[in-house]
């Protein structure tokens, strides 16, 4: 009887609501009761009768109190009782009249009501995302002692290195610190079990991968140990994803034998959905062959540990290393001067995130302050244009705490619907996150929970006593006959202290947030306008499936035939291929040795970037030749000739005015003949647009080195060319799939999406920002120039020309806004440091952006309290002075 | 009887309850289910009613329990004082009544009035 249990829980929290000492007296006979009654409903009247009779506990628990209470027939029987009534409808009285005092101020009812809900909105939306990509533990168990693991080369910088599967092992087999340790790599597979070709996302995983994860399959299991050796027999485990994509959910995938470069794999587990970082279809082992286990040099796995409990990095970093050294005695040729590199796998998951979601919170906290500000303002002209009332509330003998009291009412009110609405709001902003930051990890993860809900809510309830109260206590400080008698003093004087203040705080903050804005557009507008080195327009990239552990011969022979062909088509200028594409973040760096060059490596040896290019890949992105010439046309088989290229950068830096074509070149990770230096080009932004150029060797490999390199084709006729590439694919090999067919300026892009949405993001805030401080200051000068009406009015009858009357006020604005600017300007100053200390490509101080904050401020407070300021210029003398 | 006007009136549940226990000692459960039986399923207790009631009844030493326990479940039995108030509150709503019929007021239905005044 499930139903009932879950009836009998839910019944358990009502409960919480009973008198204290009824509950700590009779618990379990309540819920003794309670199950009784439960399974007599259930079995009369089912699931409804249950239902019906929860909903009728809870009526009744919250009644409890009042039912015994005896009816007031004998007052004096219990007085007690019958004064607790008095007070409870006095209550309920005082809360209604606050709400009908609320509804007399429409105006300052929906003004406070938005800011309060929008801001409350982005504030709990934004807590939501941070909280669950920064706060939340990875979806693993004891997440906290997943570490990532790579090699560290002994360069003097950039040292992070993929593991050798070989040096896995034998951490594994030495280390104390460590659980399991493990790793995996990626690979794009085709399965052609069903009737056309499917690309999949494949993770190659090294032994151990899911015990490091230590994570359940939601169905059937993952690998056995012997499946994940060399020899094993062919299993696979697949993503949630894939399961509800190509199965439907259906259990009899279990079974299903994906056919994978001719391989049975048959799928033995499905992980669940928080187990994949996303567009991860499918987990084959690795099963590496016993020559590359013999490889100590065949680095591709990028290294995964569970550390044993108690364990923390620096222990863990101290073994291995330890281990590590032990094994550069074992084997110097390979492992001399080695070490490794231990990172926690939190950080490297999200930590690109960091920055960014700390920007947004950051700019989202500033407005929310500015909101609140605003709202105090509103609450407090409010107020003044109450202080009649309050004042006769007061003479007439209400208590001061009294009329506060009864103010807070109003607040917290206030602050309940604005609440309310605020976490809705959020809830379909959270909905809506996923589309606007697509690249941010764990975003799948994002919800609006219970923790994000209390963090919204609590803020808000707090901002209500914020914005209610001081004003309330600060309104009512006043004396009762200054208040009564009404009349005001000077112009734009000594008074409105508080909301003067809160004005200023949103100009600082405004100026803030428009700074900061301002700065990233300049990145962004910056970066944007790097010189990628190269022409992306014309240039089409796409991809061609390929496992690394198939016939390397067959792979290249298909890899020449198809550039080719593709060169025949005559609307196809040239076509290539490299490894990785520019600017896609793939930064792994080496060391390379060069005859006649000592770089600044302790062993002469210069760090570079390097890339794997083939075909006319510089002709196709049109990068210039400096010197020398380009790779030979692709050719398959061992005994082509092996030839380089550097970059300018590369010349530049480590050998100005020297002849580098002909000379060899050796990167020392990478064994086997040297290569010949052939050619010199110019740079390309291979790190992306923020970084500056570092010296990169591209070398001309023979065909089939890299079964799923990235293609790129310079065509003039894209729509023609992806029908023609089909087709030609289709006749090299119908079993291989071609896919992420894109523009290369696409890509390119890409690498830009992060500076822009970042801009994006706060220009937003800064807008909102604006206009909040806009309407403060316009909220604010209303306000004192109604107030100062009578001294206005006198100025005016005693002859002092509207415009005067104008620049009055418009001096006093802008006394105040120099104020706000200044500390603004400040706060900028301040916050660009931070800013750069969190935004790695965000530009040392730039007064510009602040002169652009100020200016626009400025600019728009001018505006804001211009219409104030003619008000005062038409005063009526008479009527003004009549009015008191 | 002046001694036992301090207890009265009785709301109409912490009545039914005591009434209810007059047939011998129940356990929580049985409260409810007899209450429902005499007012022909008008009152049925909650749970948050009965216990509330119960812990002032058995503060006012009306009520007390049994000590008998059986499944976990309490048991409860009227006391004497638990009677007399009842049968003062009974007087009590006997006299109101007939105070009602002698000034010609009279209940509209078969039914006799019932004393739910909450």
């Amino acid at each position: 009887m499930m139903r009932i249990q879950v009836a009998i829980r839910v019944h358990r929290a009502m409960i919480r609501l009973l008198p204290r000492h009824v509950r700590r007296a009779y618990r379990t006979d309540i819920e003794q009761t309670f199950a009784a009654a439960a399974v007599d409903a259930a079995s009369r009247r089912g699931t409804g009768g249950l239902v019906l009779l929860l909903f009728r506990e809870l009526g009744d628990v919250i009644g409890a109190r009042r039912a015994n209470r005896p009816a007031p027939l004998f007052a004096d029987a219990d007085a007690t009782g019958a004064r607790r009534i008095a007070r409870f409808q006095v209550d309920v009285s005082r809360w209604r009249q606050a709400l009908r005092s609320l509804r007399r101020r429409p105006a300052y009812l929906v003004a406070s009501l938005v800011t309060l809900a929008a801001s409350t909105a982005v504030l709990t939306a934004v807590f939501a995302l941070v909280d669950t990509v920064l706060l939340r533990p990875l979806p693993y168990p004891d997440a906290d002692r997943l570490v990532t693991v790579y090699e560290s080369s002994p360069s003097s910088q950039d040292r992070t290195s993929l593991v050798a599967p070989a040096r896995l092992e034998d951490w594994q087999q030495r280390t104390r610190t460590f659980a399991a340790l493990s790793g995996s790599y990626g690979e794009s597979v085709t399965d052609t079990s069903s009737d056309a070709p499917e690309r999949l996302e494949a993770r190659r995983v090294a032994p151990r991968y899911f015990t490091v994860f230590a994570a359940a399959p939601a169905l059937g299991r993952t690998f056995l140990p012997d499946e994940e050796i060399a020899g094993g027999s062919g299993v696979a485990v697949i993503s949630d994803g894939y399961w509800a994509r190509r199965f439907a959910r259906s259990p009899a995938a279990i079974g299903h034998a994906l056919l994978i470069g001719g391989r049975a794999f048959e799928i033995v587990g499905v992980m669940p959905p928080a187990f994949a970082v996303p567009r991860i279809d499918v987990w084959l082992p690795a099963q590496t062959p016993p020559y590359i286990m013999g490889l100590r040099e065949a680095r591709f796995l990028g290294g995964i540990g569970r550390l044993r409990p108690g364990i923390d990095l620096d222990t863990a970093r101290r073994e291995l290393a330890a281990i590590q050294a032990a094994l550069a005695r074992e084997f110097p040729k390979t492992d001399e001067g080695w070490s490794v590199e231990i990172g926690s796998l939190t950080d490297a998951r999200v930590g690109a995130a960091r920055q960014s979601l700390l920007l947004v919170f950051g700019a989202v906290a500033a407005l929310w302050l500015i909101a609140l500000a605003n709202i105090a303002g509103l609450t407090l002209a409010q107020l003044r244009r109450r202080t009649q009332e309050l004042g006769v509330r007061l003479a007439l003998g209400a208590s001061r705490p009294g009329v506060v009291a009864g103010l807070a009412r109003e607040g917290v009110a206030l602050a309940l619907a604005g609440a309310a609405a605020g976490i809705l709001l959020a809830a379909w902003l959270v909905a809506r996150m996923p589309q606007v930051f697509d690249r941010m990890p764990r975003i799948h993860e994002l919800s609006l929970d219970w923790r994000a809900v209390a963090f919204g809510a609590t803020a808000a309830v707090a901002a209500a006593c914020a914005f209610t109260i001081v004003p309330a206590i600060a309104a009512t400080r006043r004396r009762i006959g200054g208040t009564l008698s009404g009349s005001s003093g000077r112009v734009a004087g000594g008074r409105h202290t508080l909301q003067r203040t809160m004005v200023a705080v949103q100009v600082a903050l405004s100026v803030l947030l428009v700074g900061s804005a301002a700065l990233l557009v300049q990145t962004y507008v910056r970066l944007s306008g790097v010189d990628p080195g190269f022409d992306p327009a014309g240039v089409i990239a796409f991809n061609v499936s390929a496992r690394w552990d198939e016939d390397r011969a067959r792979v290249g022979q298909l890899q020449q035939a198809l550039l080719e062909r593709l060169e025949a088509l005559p609307y196809v200028e040239a076509a290539g291929f490299t490894n990785f594409l520019p600017a896609t973040s793939a930064a792994l760096r080496y060391q390379a040795l060069v005859d006649g060059v000592s770089g600044s490596n302790a062993d002469g040896s210069i760090t570079v970037g390097a890339r794997m290019i083939a075909g006319r890949y510089f002709a196709a992105l049109r990068a210039p030749l400096i010197s020398g010439e380009f790779c030979a046309p692709l050719r398959t088989g061992a005994n082509v000739a092996r030839t380089a290229i550097v970059n300018k950068q590369f010349a530049d830096v480590h050998a100005p005015g020297q002849q580098l074509v002909g000379r060899t070149l050796r990167i020392t990770q990478n064994p086997g003949s040297p290569l010949t230096i052939v050619g010199v080009v110019g740079d390309i932004v291979e790190d992306g647009p923020a970084t500056r150029p570092v010296p990169y060797v591209y070398t001309c490999d023979p065909a089939g080195s890299w079964p799923d390199p990235e293609y790129v084709v310079r065509t003039n006729d894209a729509r023609a060319y992806a029908v023609d590439l089909r087709r030609i694919a289709r006749e090299l090999d119908p079993a291989r799939a071609v896919f992420g067919l894109r523009p290369v300026q696409e890509v390119l892009d890409g690498s830009l999406s992060q500076p822009r949405l970042d801009a994006s993001v706060v220009g937003l805030f800064a807008a909102a920002a604006l206009a909040l401080a806009a309407i403060g200051l316009y909220g604010l000068f209303m306000l004192i120039v109604a107030d100062s009406a009578r001294a206005l009015a006198v100025r005016a009858a005693l002859g002092a020309a509207p415009r005067q009357i104008t620049r009055l006020v418009l001096v006093g604005a802008a006394r105040l806004l120099a104020v706000g600017l200044v500390c603004g300007a400040l706060l900028t100053v301040l916050a660009d440091r931070l800013l750069r200390s969190v935004m790695a490509d965000v530009r040392p101080l730039d007064p510009l952006a602040i002169g652009v904050a100020v200016v626009v401020l400025a600019f728009v407070s001018l505006l804001a309290v211009l219409l104030p300021a003619r008000r005062a210029a038409r005063i009526d003398p008479l009527a003004a002075l009549r009015a008191e | 009887m002046d001694d036992l006007r301090h207890y009265l009136p009785l709301s109409p549940h912490q009545f039914h309850i005591l009434l209810a226990l007059t047939g011998g000692e129940r356990h929580g459960y049985g409260i409810i289910q007899d209450v429902e039986r005499q007012t022909a399923g008008e009152l049925r207790l909650g749970t948050g009613t009965l216990y509330t009631a119960i812990a002032r009844l058995v503060a006012l030493a009306l009520i007390a329990e049994t000590g008998r326990a059986d499944e976990r479940r309490r048991f409860y039995r009227l006391t004497a004082l638990g009677r007399a108030v009842l049968r003062a509150e009974t007087a009590r709503l006997e006299a109101l009544v007939r105070h009602a019929h002698a000034h010609g007021v009279r209940s509209a239905g078969p039914s006799p009035a019932q004393a739910r005044r909450s």
